[in-house]
């Protein structure tokens, strides 16, 4: 019962993520249509941030049936991703118009901060702490 | 702590937090205006030469220009050639006669407060980084680095392309920089085109419209404006830019801000077609002219 409830749970949130990457990747392709032919890394790769670290991980949880994230671990990594995502996008979207934002690197600080904040608390809470009978 | 534990209330707060923020980088960007400096001297610059206006020429004692409009790569280009005597030279000036950040006027506005018989935008500082020297005035002397080149105008009017990462803006200034422009790329440098097939702006792989400044070999300026993004005018790319400029015996060309804040004034007028979706004809409110009068 536990086990089916983690891997609905981790599959529930492996189709988000795959709506999220999906909204990203029509946000990208019309951003860039309208562009005038001015692309910026972050925009055409920006659908990778929900791809890779939002799909992946939690097909990971399902398909090999590891523990589901406690909230403090799920809330700081999902919360991570977000802010790469659209710090991703803004600065995207400052490349292409042609100008500097440097207040965009906070979003690449709490980012990478808190994702690895989560992937630590999940770690230590739930991969390496000892199995309740 | 609670917040961790609760399903959303930590979504929530950070939700909110996070819009917050990006809605204070969004209009510090590009909305709120900031003063840094007002031009006192503007007014000093401003003295308009009397002469002879044809629809396509004017005439006086310290400047002579002649408007050519040429057609090339399915686009539309208008080139203003200019010969200055006298203690006549290329002026620039801000919007609003203000240096800052999102102050930004139409190039016919800037041109009209500033009596320009002839202008074109100019690189748009604020929304960019690297220097700015304006009239002989130093605004800004943080280096935009290695992979800034910028065109400098000095005061005996011969132009000169500079990577901010070899020459700070003191020593321009004392080298005797009037006008700095941090945009780019040079396009022609000593007679030779320095753009690649693939060189590009930001990335922007295709025809554009553009605006550049050049300095010919018998020491005339010329100021270009390519149409683009229209039905009659598809743009040009930069090494298109440069082909077309290297038949007109050019010496230094510099590429400056285009797409839709590409415009040229003459006149009283407006004479390309400046345009952001290629639907409507309409001017893009700049932070900066380069002008001659």
């Amino acid at each position: 019962m536990l086990t089916k409830s983690i891997k609905s749970r981790a599959m529930r949130d492996a189709v988000i993520y795959m709506l999220i990457t999906s909204l990203c990747g029509i946000f990208s392709a019309v951003y860039e249509h309208f562009s005038h032919g001015v692309y910026s890394s972050y925009m055409v790769y920006l659908f990778l941030f929900p791809l890779v670290a939002g799909v992946l991980p939690y097909l990971l949880i399902h398909l090999l049936e590891l523990p589901f994230p406690n909230r403090a671990a799920l809330n700081l990594y999902n919360s991570g991703i977000s802010s790469l995502i659209l710090g991703s996008a803004l600065s995207g979207v400052f490349e292409i118009y042609g100008t500097q934002c440097s207040l965009c690197v906070v979003y690449w600080i709490i980012g990478i901060a808190f994702t690895a904040t989560g992937i630590l608390l999940y770690i230590t809470k739930n991969l390496c702490a000892p199995k309740q009978a | 702590m609670n917040i961790f534990k609760k399903p959303y209330s930590w979504a929530i707060t950070f939700s909110v937090l996070m819009a917050a923020f990006t809605a204070d980088v969004i209009l510090d960007s590009f909305v709120i205006k900031k003063s840094y400096q007002v031009v006192a001297n503007a007014q000093t610059l401003t003295q308009a030469s009397s002469g002879t206006a044809t629809e396509d020429s004017y005439k006086s004692d310290t400047l002579n220009v002649k408007l050519n409009q040429y057609r090339q790569n399915d686009t539309d280009i208008y080139v203003a050639d200019v010969t200055l005597s006298g203690e006549n030279s290329i002026k620039t000036a801000f919007a609003d006669s203000t240096y800052g950040k999102n102050i930004t006027e139409k190039t016919s506005q800037i041109a009209e407060e500033n009596n320009a018989v002839l202008a074109i935008n100019g690189d748009y500082y604020s929304a960019r980084s690297g220097y700015v020297i304006r009239n002989g005035v130093l605004y800004r002397s943080s280096s935009a680095g290695s992979n800034q080149d910028d065109l400098v105008i000095y005061s005996d009017g011969s132009f000169g392309i500079i990577n901010e990462a070899e020459v700070t803006a003191d020593e321009l200034l004392k080298n005797g920089a009037q006008q700095v422009l941090s945009f780019g790329p040079a396009l022609i440098k000593d007679g030779s085109i320095s753009v690649t097939e693939s060189t590009e702006v930001d990335k922007a792989m295709r025809s554009n419209p553009r605006t550049a400044i050049c300095i010919t070999n018998d020491n005339h300026i010329l100021m270009v404006v390519a149409d683009g993004r229209t039905s009659k005018s598809t743009g040009l790319s930069l090494y298109e830019l440069a082909q077309f400029l290297q038949t007109l015996n050019v010496k230094y060309a510099y590429n400056l801000d285009g797409g839709g804040s590409s415009t040229m004034y003459f006149n009283g007028s407006v004479i390309n077609n400046p345009t952001t979706n290629g639907k409507t004809i309409s001017e893009r409110k700049v932070s900066d002219i380069i002008y001659v009068n």
